[in-house]
């Protein structure tokens, strides 16, 4: 693979990596330096056949450990998985609004809400999340990307859907009382 | 299978990664687990929040240009990296000096390496079983599925991602000059296109993307207030059912309904083309037509 078609590679790549970027640096300034660091970095350690998955897995690695470099928020080990743990005030609502369907739920939820509960979780179970709902990657990228042991990420994983779950269901009566979504979005 | 294997299957599941057999067998545990049905339930729901309720931020164009000028200079300095290292094989004197440093840089290391003694031989033993542990891991990983009905989920949920999010942070190009300069610069291949909007049908912007892990050029198009999304990628492997297609003048692509959004699918040579749009069917037809037509 020539440069150009190397850079051309990495490019594929930028929104994801811009995307996960805002989601970790919260401000537009602070997440178009990473992925540009990023890419500085990645121009002279990514070696050139790389493609494809294991090219995106590589961006994604730079960016976190660039991330954490800047952000040394935690300890070396990962948020821990709290398996098993009980959690009352979201167990509670979660009975109230059981026989709430699905597709209800999800619809009034405002985008404000997700954002702000999402933007709330600690920056390793959020980049879990981002990286495989979002990107759709593989649970061995994911461990790969965030240096952690491959038995660990789904534990993570889980833990951050559960909070992210309970933080959601009580702001849910608090949501379908306010005005519809797509009133919102339109805005 | 355990409830621990089951859930580590869970996301191969929902992105449909799974052999129908590994899916059988999780189906299986699932109608007799207890629990193991709520966390997929609480899995699905999350996925389809964030992926649906949560922006996806878009490169804004500054960055996307200043990376873009960084990349081609360092090309560049690489182009003139390789002239000078060519210079130095083709000039007689640069050449003598040349031969000796690499026959010295060759014979060194040999040297040292005959008079050292040689290493314990099962060292390079655990290393090797490491290696070969990995490559064999890697090796037997599923290739990711190229169903029909797996590229039309992964196009529909990006098409209802650009929606979401509709118009992406930063602005694209809509002159097909500049779309086409991009696609070229980006893709490393170029989509044949002949359909860059009209009255009717009218170009919004287009962009490179990346579908099913693999570079993808993306039109977008507006008709009465729905959004149209072509997408064309390199798909040779992409299976194409020879059920549920849709006649259209002399052609007949594959159409499919997912997430409430009509999808068209069909290939021209090594390219695979996609439409999604909540247009209706006469609609459709008539905007396959003018992307498909010469």
């Amino acid at each position: 693979m020539t440069q150009a078609e190397f850079a051309a590679a990495t490019l594929v790549y930028l929104d994801a990596l811009y995307n996960l970027a805002s989601w970790l640096a919260h401000e537009p300034e602070a997440a178009s330096t990473l992925v540009h660091e990023t890419y500085r970095k990645a121009l002279h350690t990514v070696p050139k056949n790389l493609a494809g998955t294991k090219l995106r897995v590589r961006l994604f690695t730079i960016l976190w450990e660039i991330y954490r470099q800047h952000h040394p928020w935690h300890a070396e080990t990962p948020t821990s998985p709290r398996e098993g743990e009980e959690i009352g005030v979201g167990e509670a609502v979660e009975r109230e609004n059981a026989a709430l369907s699905r597709r209800l739920w999800l619809y009034a939820l405002p985008r404000g809400d997700v954002e702000a509960e999402l933007r709330g979780l600690p920056p390793d179970l959020r980049a879990v999340l981002l990286l495989v709902d979002v990107e759709g990657c593989p649970l061995t990228e994911v461990a790969e990307i965030l240096g952690w042991p491959g038995d660990h990420v789904y534990g993570a994983l889980s833990q951050a859907r559960r909070t992210l779950h309970d933080l959601l269901q009580v702001r849910l009566p608090a949501a379908l009382l306010s005005p519809p979504p797509e009133a919102e979005d339109q805005s | 299978m355990t409830c621990d294997e089951a859930r580590e299957r869970f996301e191969d599941l929902l992105h449909d990664r799974l052999s129908p057999e590994e899916r059988q067998a999780l189906r299986q545990h699932l109608n007799e687990c207890p629990r193991c049905p709520e966390e997929l339930e609480r899995a699905e729901r999350i996925a389809s929040l964030i992926r649906t309720r949560a922006s996806y931020h878009r490169a804004p164009a500054h960055l996307r240009e200043t990376i873009l000028r960084e990349l081609r200079q360092e090309a560049g300095l690489m182009g003139m990296l390789g002239r000078a290292l060519h210079a130095l094989w083709t000039t007689p004197a640069a050449l003598c000096t040349t031969t000796a440093i690499v026959v010295l840089a060759i014979a060194l290391p040999l040297y040292h390496r005959w008079i050292t003694p040689t290493p314990p031989q099962a060292a390079t033993y655990v290393v090797r079983e490491e290696g070969l542990l990995h490559d064999e891991v890697l090796l037997h990983r599923p290739a990711p599925p190229q169903a029909a009905m797996y590229v039309v989920r992964e196009v529909a949920r990006h098409h209802v991602r650009l929606l979401l999010n509709y118009p992406p942070a930063g602005t694209d190009p809509t002159e097909p000059a500049q779309i086409q300069q991009w696609f070229q610069e980006t893709l490393g291949f170029s989509p044949p296109i002949h359909f860059w909007g009209n009255q009717e049908f009218k170009l919004l912007r287009g962009y490179p993307t990346y579908i099913l892990d693999r570079r993808a050029a993306c039109l977008l198009f507006k008709s009465k207030e729905v959004i149209s999304t072509l997408y064309i990628f390199p798909g040779s492997d992409v299976s194409i059912p020879a059920q549920g297609r849709r006649k259209i003048d002399t052609y007949a692509p594959y159409l499919t309904t997912t997430d409430d959004h009509r999808v068209l699918l069909w290939k021209q040579g090594e390219l695979t083309y996609l439409v999604v749009s909540r247009l209706t069917d006469p609609e459709l037809d008539q905007l396959f037509l003018r992307i498909r037509r010469p």
